[in-house]
């Protein structure tokens, strides 16, 4: 008997030890790779340069083509497209959370959040078909009317989508921390003569607020690393722009470029795509260990 | 702090037989079934009325219904007349923001704003603009925080958050925060349950005083309790008034056995 318990023991434990490791190794790799990248290119070139042109040689010894990796356009279009998600989800997401968790009756709660969090497991290629099909010609027909040219591919498409993709998340997260608000506060607030907006505004939303940041930056790491929907509506060609009726290109997008396709895999073009890669990891890690602080600071509160 | 009851205030020309607060064969229903039973109940003027009975007996869904709170519990429904002075709350047409601001509430758990102190008891006078400017509201503040003798205590430290402050502080900050709106009524539901033997002293001491200016509605599931301070004691048992009337003859010399076991202590 003892015997069998220490042997499920152990083989919980190599479990966990195998998936610990293999995070480990993920990273170890990116990182080397990054490191080799950071050894041929300057890491001041390539964090502050602006011109982002990765076609290198097909072969070794092709002539020509030794590529230039300065990734500011390449970063300011992720950051471009996810500003623009964000200004879908952020005020989606929280509004309709705000009104399921203190407006919506207990019954169109408990039937509307299922739906929701189906919405948020679709998967990210659905969303880019629908921003290819449908998005872009609406905001390309919209755009003509208001005298804007709008390009088939842009940020404005993207965002947008993807801001819609990430929206049921936001709200979800926000859903969660505005009803863990305890329901004393309100009920004071309400019986000191408050309305229900006031209530929400003054008391409810301050006291959420910690846990509404952490759902947004897990809304922004999500959008940062989202891959599918920029491929097929945000564009490949890296420009230095703003404007989101053109088109960018992401960080994810030109990881999927580089690393697509039938070419050496030991040269500078596909390590640039490890140093956009593990870039990204610690992008996003930054924000989640972010909101994991916020949350954690916010929970003492009230325990 | 000393307190003798009629000095601290000298102004109270209210009459102590008026009565402020009247229900009609109140009934409340929560779906189908119903909770309180044809209960009528005359709440008198710069009194302390104790409401007390087992758990579950309706006293909290009676209190709740002298505000209006019912109102946010789904499912509720209400049959009957509240009057304040003289006027149904129940109507239609009735503003019950004004209402609340004139029938205050006091709950079992302090309950402060994650906000700071000040603010805490700002919030109901910027509600109702009360005040026309910060040095007005500044005087009101400081004014309530006096009146539950929290000022000396918190006099240097008015911007720390509200929930900084110990449990019974706590407590008396939501008092201030209640009386800073100007009520008539304050409701209090078990003020003192989640309180120690000292915090629930100083919180009898206070309701003590302010019976000098406000009617007061107390829910408490100590016998000892309602009887120190309260002048009128209306015993709820399944939704039912058994008997209401004056605190020292339901205690000593009760009409009805079932009030004289439950404060015997025979059940509840």
């Amino acid at each position: 008997m003892a015997k069998c318990e220490r042997l499920i023991r152990a083989s919980l434990l190599a479990c966990t030890m195998l998936s610990v490791m293999i995070t480990v190794l993920v990273v170890a790799s990116v990182f080397s790779e990054t490191m080799r990248f950071f050894s041929n290119v300057s890491a001041f070139d390539f964090f502050f340069g602006t011109e982002w042109s990765p076609q290198t040689a097909m072969r070794a010894d092709q002539a020509g083509g030794s590529g230039t990796f300065g990734a500011v356009p390449v970063f300011l279009g992720t950051f471009l497209v996810t500003l623009i998600a964000m200004a879908v989800a952020a005020p989606l997401g929280l509004f309709s959370a705000i009104y399921l968790a203190v407006y919506a009756s207990p019954r169109f709660r408990l039937w509307i959040k299922p739906v929701l969090e189906i919405l948020a497991g679709v998967p990210s290629v659905v969303y880019g078909y629908f921003a290819v099909i449908t998005m872009a010609p609406m905001l390309r027909a919209g755009g003509e009317m208001l005298g804007l040219s709008i390009a088939s591919e842009s940020a404005l498409t993207a965002g947008t989508v993807m801001g819609i993709m990430i929206t049921p998340y936001v709200m979800s997260i926000s859903e969660d921390v505005i009803s863990a608000v305890p329901k004393s506060l309100s009920l004071g607030s309400l019986a000191m003569g408050a309305t229900q907006s006031e209530t929400v505004k003054k008391v409810i939303l301050p006291a959420a607020l910690p846990g509404v940041v952490s759902a947004l930056l897990l809304g922004i790491s999500r959008g940062v690393g989202e891959t599918m929907v920029v491929v097929m509506a945000a564009g490949m060609a890296a420009k230095l722009t703003v404007n989101p009726l053109e088109s960018v290109t992401t960080a994810t997008v030109q990881i999927m470029t580089l690393l697509v396709g039938d070419h050496e895999f030991d040269s500078d073009k596909t390590r640039a795509a490890f140093a956009l890669g593990f870039s990204l990891f610690i992008m996003t890690l930054f924000l989640n260990i972010l909101a994991v602080i916020i949350v954690k600071k916010y929970r003492e509160r009230y325990d | 702090m000393n307190t003798k009851k009629k000095t601290i205030d000298t102004h109270t020309d209210n009459d102590k037989s008026e009565i402020r607060m009247k229900t009609q064969s109140l009934s409340v229903f929560y779906n189908n079934e119903q909770a309180l039973f044809d209960v009528s109940l005359d709440i008198y003027n710069n009194r302390v009325t104790a409401l007390i009975g087992p758990s579950g007996c309706g006293k909290s869904t009676f209190m709740r219904c002298l505000n209006r709170m019912n109102d946010y519990v789904e499912g509720c429904r209400i049959t009957g007349k509240v009057r304040l002075d003289g006027f149904n709350i129940y109507k239609d047409n009735v503003d019950t923001i004004l209402l609340r601001q004139k029938v205050g509430m006091v709950f079992q758990k302090p309950n402060p704003f994650p906000k700071s102190i000040f603010e805490n008891v700002a919030y109901g006078p910027k509600i109702h603009k009360l005040t026309s400017n910060k040095d007005e509201l500044e005087a009101l503040v400081v004014k309530s925080l006096k009146r539950v003798g929290l000022w000396e205590e918190v006099a240097d430290r008015l911007s720390s958050p509200g929930t900084s402050l110990s449990g019974g502080q706590q407590q008396r900050l939501c008092i201030a925060r209640a009386i800073a709106t100007e009520p008539e009524v304050i409701l209090m539901d078990e003020p003192c349950s989640a309180l120690d033997p000292i915090a629930t002293a100083r919180i009898e001491e206070l309701i003590a005083e302010l019976e000098q200016r406000y009617t007061i509605v107390i829910i408490t599931h100590s016998m000892q309790q309602a009887e120190r301070v309260s002048d009128q004691t209306a015993f709820f048992h399944m939704g039912k008034i058994i008997e209401s009337g004056n605190t020292e003859k339901i205690f000593n010399d009760p009409d009805n056995q079932k009030t004289k076991d439950y404060i015997g202590g025979k059940f509840g």
